[in-house]
């Protein structure tokens, strides 16, 4: 079974994101709301795979992304970022090695099948 | 070797110095010995007094006991008695005396027997006579027992005495040999002294000599240093020496003046720090080479700097450099200027009419100008090195050859040759005629250094002439015949005149053939005399000035009505060449039909038998075309440069190396440099963030390689440190043989475009931020429950519900801030204006807030007073409400927030304000937190629920009220918001 890490700040969003992923599919689903507080869960239990928000308080997504790739433990987890900003700037993000980027907002389903897309994920 | 000298002298000191103190200590020893000596003597001496004593007291007792008996009288006792200490003291002596002798002791001891039984027998006798038995007495010494002891007494003190009389012998001897010794060892003793005097003597002298003699040396030296610094100082060529670490040991004056400093500001100092501009240059090197393999080195090069050719030659020593210099530009130039005008005159050899070549003595060919190269269609390069004769000019005739040999040689021994040399054919086969010379060149009026041959085609001429002979001998037959038929016919003479006049014409016509070629020269061709009167002009001058050819001849430039000033130069000119005979060169102005011309003259002298310069030839070209065209380029240049140096782009011209070789003052005053601080400089090193350079230096080689990139956008750095953002468009240069010489590069400063765009996308940004998040709650939410996913029922369908409402909140909240504060700002909301009270706004702002403070565990704390104003009550309400929403937010736990009011008369306002002991905020936020979604922590928003637009709608309403708002902060210490309200009369 796969195991995914949700960091957003939003609990709101962060909520519906649980929410759609353990709905649609059969992944065990952690939540975290701030880049401090997903690293510390990453380290703990590493996840197959990391959602991370761009826009957060203290550490931020880029910063976030910047200790997973330091950390040889974890450098090597796939990384989908999310991001409210205008989408202008995803190449900007996708040049800093992540697997992808999803633009806010988005629906359930679509959400699901971008990540499987991303990480090569079969039903 | 005098110093070996020195040291065999000290050698010397020192031995006699040592074998003065071994003879000293000698002499010391033997002296003690002798004294030893003579004490012991003295001691002998003693031991033979004591025991002569002793014998002669004994005698006295003897003698006072025999009185005594004989006469019984007691007068003898008395020296008896007196005599008996003195032996008894005296035998002690002696025992003392020979302890040193264990024979002379055992002989002491017996004596001691010896007289005491004497003694005793005396004593006995003495006490008998005295108890009156004299007869007793007597009858004892008759016994003759004491003669015997008496006797032996003696014999014991003579064997001491002959016993110390031997040892006295002895030891005077040795007492004897110890005075001679100390004798000899004082006189060596002296001779050592005499000896080491003379050495000192002899050293002192010898090192008063060396001292003089380095003293003399040191002046010397100090000397022909001074006479080397007199010579430095006075040379024309700059000098200056350099340690082995670069620095000046020394210059002279002349460097001093180059340097363009005091000579002795530089001793001292490293020349690459005085003079940075030269590092890296080719006398940079040169220097390096010369101190790293110690070898001289010649150089000269052009020295940017001072825009100077220096000649400079470098000597290394072990410690460092000697250089002198020289300033080589002029004498460049004048070597440029030789090459130049050697280059001209090549020209008006190579091209003038006559047919000239230069030979040896030898004749061999050295120099040949076009006529006889052309004549035989051949090139210089086969006739070079060739004897004259064997050229094709002479046909394949052995007779000419041999004749032209001839005069080779003739010419040789210093004989001018002329002569003329009819039917030459030329490489088409047209027989030509010429007057022919060999001109000797001397030097010195005595060698043949070289012979100038000279050909003047005379075919025309010689035609011409033929034609006139054969027409006059015609005629004078003609006379001759018809002499004695002079009355002939009238007719027939009228028929001879007709003929002559015809061939005068024909000669004429000749001569005017002759000269067509100059004359229809479109250079002015003027032969001036001496006297600078016109010998001859060609048509050209008529065509300029309108003035016939004939009405020259014999006049002067004054005459024919020149302007006196242009008359004088040309006259000054040729006068130079009469007097020097050289080509002269000029460039004049000269009036002419169609206004004023520029020509360039060439004056050539032209020399008479003599050597003497007899008249000169000017030939004038027309340059005004050339002129106006120099003319038109300089103002294009002057153009260009006005609108280099004028428009506000930044201009940039790089060398090949990417050295800067022109800037604009644009650029100049962008990037606060002077000029001299710029110019040669490497452009990409000097102007770009380290973190650029090599990428744009390889856009640079690619625009000079290639020519790729005629647009590029990159950032320079200013003097100040500033980073400029630069839109380029390049260009390559390139020079007039089409090489790529650098590249010219225009550039528009965009850094406050770059950076207003920037802003504009981080607004975007965040809008779009603020915005998307609500909606992707509520699209999220919404998804959720219509697709089925989650079912509306469950619990977890009333906790999507919930997050859908919450966005939808946050939603409505900012649509409705941007919305007032779009109103706002836009004037479309019109304040209600009316009086109210200063106390009642805050207390009711501060009851609004009272719930929010309370839940976040913090004091308010309102300071009413009852000013009246006049204002918006419920916009200052929104103001003061917004301002202690924010106050509370950003303060901790037991903290308090301030809310109060004073009138400030001066400015005739009332000043509000709210205060907390918040984390502060930065000095540079403190004008943009008043822009629209500016946070001073972009993540605040979330944190602390703002929409971002507070503080500018509270800065619109303020502005509405004709106040105004900012704030203050510390960091650490908290905040405080001000805003002011005009008090206006109610």
């Amino acid at each position: 079974m796969k195991r995914i890490l949700v960091i957003d700040d939003e609990d709101g969003i962060r909520n519906l994101i649980r929410f759609s992923l353990e709905a649609l599919t059969e992944w065990e689903v952690m939540t975290a709301a701030s880049g401090l507080e997903g690293l510390a869960i990453a380290q703990d239990q590493p996840p197959d795979a990391i959602l991370l928000d761009v826009m957060m308080p203290d550490l931020d997504g880029i910063a976030t992304l910047t200790q997973l790739k330091l950390n040889l433990s974890l450098q090597h987890i796939p990384t989908i970022l999310l991001t409210a900003k205008a989408t202008d700037e995803s190449e900007e993000l996708l040049s800093l090695g992540v697997a992808g980027i999803i633009v806010k907002p988005f629906k359930a389903q679509a959400l699901v099948n971008q990540i499987k897309q991303y990480l090569s994920w079969e039903d | 070797m005098r110093r070996s000298l020195h040291n065999l002298m000290l050698i010397g000191i020192c031995s006699l110095c040592l074998s003065l103190v071994g003879i000293g200590t000698a002499a010391y020893w033997n002296f003690l010995r002798y004294s030893d000596r003579a004490r012991w003597v003295e001691h002998t001496y003693k031991v033979i007094d004591v025991s002569e004593n002793l014998l002669s007291n004994l005698k006295d007792a003897e003698t006072g006991q025999r009185g005594y008996l004989l006469t019984l009288t007691p007068e003898y006792l008395e020296p008896f008695y007196q005599s008996q200490p003195s032996i008894r003291r005296a035998i002690g002596q002696l025992k003392q005396l020979t302890q040193d002798n264990p024979a002379q002791q055992r002989s002491i001891e017996r004596l001691e027997l010896l007289i005491s039984q004497k003694l005793q027998e005396l004593d006995q006798t003495t006490q008998l006579a005295k108890q009156q038995q004299s007869q007793a007495a007597l009858a004892i010494v008759r016994q003759n027992q004491g003669k015997a002891w008496m006797d032996q007494i003696r014999q014991v003190i003579d064997t001491v005495e002959q016993r110390e009389r031997l040892l006295l012998t002895q030891r005077i001897t040795l007492k004897q040999l110890a005075v001679t010794q100390i004798t000899l060892m004082l006189s060596f003793a002296a001779l050592a002294i005499f000896l080491l005097m003379a050495l000192l003597a002899l050293l002192y002298k010898s090192l008063t000599a060396h001292q003089r003699a380095q003293a003399q040396t040191l002046e010397e030296t100090i000397r022909s240093r001074k006479t080397l610094a007199n010579v430095l100082e006075s040379i024309g060529d700059g000098f200056f020496s350099l340690d082995e670490n670069w620095n000046f040991v020394y210059l002279n004056r002349k460097a001093g003046e180059t340097f363009g400093r005091s000579p002795e500001t530089f001793i001292g100092k490293n020349i690459w720090q005085e003079l940075p501009e030269a590092v890296g240059r080719p006398f940079y090197r040169a220097f390096h080479r010369a101190m790293e393999e110690q070898r001289s080195i010649q150089i000269e090069e052009y020295y940017s700097p001072w825009d100077k050719w220096l000649e400079c030659r470098i000597y290394p020593s072990a410690r460092g450099l000697a250089i002198f210099f020289q300033d080589a530009t002029e004498r460049r130039q004048a070597a440029f200027a030789i090459q130049e005008s050697e280059r001209k005159f090549r020209a008006v050899f190579n091209y003038t009419f006559e047919y000239i070549t230069l030979l040896t003595p030898d004749g061999i060919v050295l120099e040949m100008n076009y006529g006889p190269l052309d004549f035989m269609q051949v090139n210089y390069e086969t006739v070079q090195g060739k004897p004259f004769w064997e050229l094709s000019l002479w046909g394949n005739s052995p007779a000419v050859q041999k004749r032209i040999e001839a005069a080779v040689a003739e010419a040789a021994q210093g004989q001018f040759i002329r002569y003329d040399m009819p039917g030459l054919k030329n490489y088409w086969g047209d027989p030509r005629s010429f007057d022919f010379s060999l001109k000797p060149i001397f030097e010195d009026d005595a060698t043949v250094i070289y012979l100038v041959a000279e050909g003047r085609d005379i075919t025309d001429t010689k035609e011409a002439h033929a034609e006139l002979t054969l027409h006059r001998e015609h005629l004078e037959t003609l006379v001759k015949q018809r002499t004695t038929e002079l009355m002939e016919a009238n007719a027939q003479l009228q028929q001879e005149l007709v003929e002559r006049q015809r061939a005068e014409a024909a000669l004429a016509q000749s001569e005017k053939q002759y000269r067509t070629l100059t004359e229809n020269s479109v250079d002015l061709i003027i032969r001036h005399d001496r006297a600078l009167n016109f010998l001859y002009v060609n048509s050209a001058l008529e065509v300029m000035t309108g003035i016939p050819v004939k009405d020259w001849s014999g006049k002067n430039l004054n005459d024919m009505g020149f302007p006196s000033e242009i008359a004088q130069q040309i006259a000054d000119a040729c006068k130079g060449v009469f007097e020097t005979g050289e080509v002269g060169r000029l460039e004049h102005k000269a009036p002419s039909l169609d206004g004023w011309l520029t020509y360039q003259s060439w004056i050539a002298p032209e020399f008479d038998d003599y050597h003497n310069v007899e008249s000169v030839l000017i030939s004038a070209r027309n340059v005004t075309a050339l002129k106006e065209r120099e003319a038109a380029i300089q103002e294009a240049d002057r153009r260009w440069r006005y609108l280099l140096d004028n428009v506000r782009l930044v201009v940039v011209g790089l060398n090949q190396r990417g050295a800067v070789d022109y800037v604009n003052p644009f650029c100049l005053e962008l990037t606060g440099y002077s000029a001299d601080e710029v110019m040669g400089k490497p452009w990409f090193e000097t102007f770009l963030p380290p973190a650029q350079q090599q990428a744009v230096r390889a856009v640079f080689q690619e625009l000079i390689d290639q020519e790729f990139h005629p647009h590029y956008q990159n950032a320079i750095v200013t003097k100040q440190g500033k980073e400029r953002i630069i839109a380029w468009n390049n260009t390559q240069l390139r020079n007039a043989q089409g090489e790529v010489t650098g590249s010219m590069s225009i550039g528009e400063d965009i850094t406050e475009r770059f950076a207003l765009e920037r802003m504009k996308a981080e607004f975007i940004s965040v809008v779009s931020h603020e915005l998307r998040t609500p909606i992707t709650s509520i699209q999220g939410a919404l998804n959720l429950l219509a697709e089925g996913i989650v079912p509306v029922e469950s619990s977890r369908g009333h906790e999507v519900l919930t997050i859908a409402a919450d966005g939808a909140d946050r939603l409505v909240t900012i649509v409705n801030d941007i919305l007032d504060l779009e109103r706002l700002q836009s004037g479309k909301v019109t304040l209600a204006i009316a009086p109210c009270q200063a106390a009642d706004l805050m207390v009711q702002a501060s009851n609004l807030m009272q719930i929010l403070a309370d839940q976040a565990e913090i004091t308010l704390t309102t300071t009413p007073h009852p000013y009246a104003l006049m204002g918006d009550g419920d916009r200052l309400i929104q103001v003061m409400t917004n301002l202690l929403n924010n106050a509370i937010k950003f303060s901790a736990k037991g903290s308090t927030v301030w809310l109060g009011v004073e009138q400030d008369a001066a400015l005739n306002v009332l000043r509000f304000w709210v205060k907390d002991q918040g984390r502060g905020i930065p000095t540079e936020q403190l004008e943009r937190i008043f822009e629209r979604f500016h946070q001073v922590n972009t993540s605040d928003s979330r944190q602390k629920g703002g929409t971002g637009l507070g503080l500018p709608i509270c800065r619109s309403i303020i502005q509405q009220h004709g106040g105004t708002i900012w704030a203050e902060s510390e960091l650490g210490q908290g905040s405080c918001f001000y805003f002011t309200v005009p008090l206006k009369s109610i």
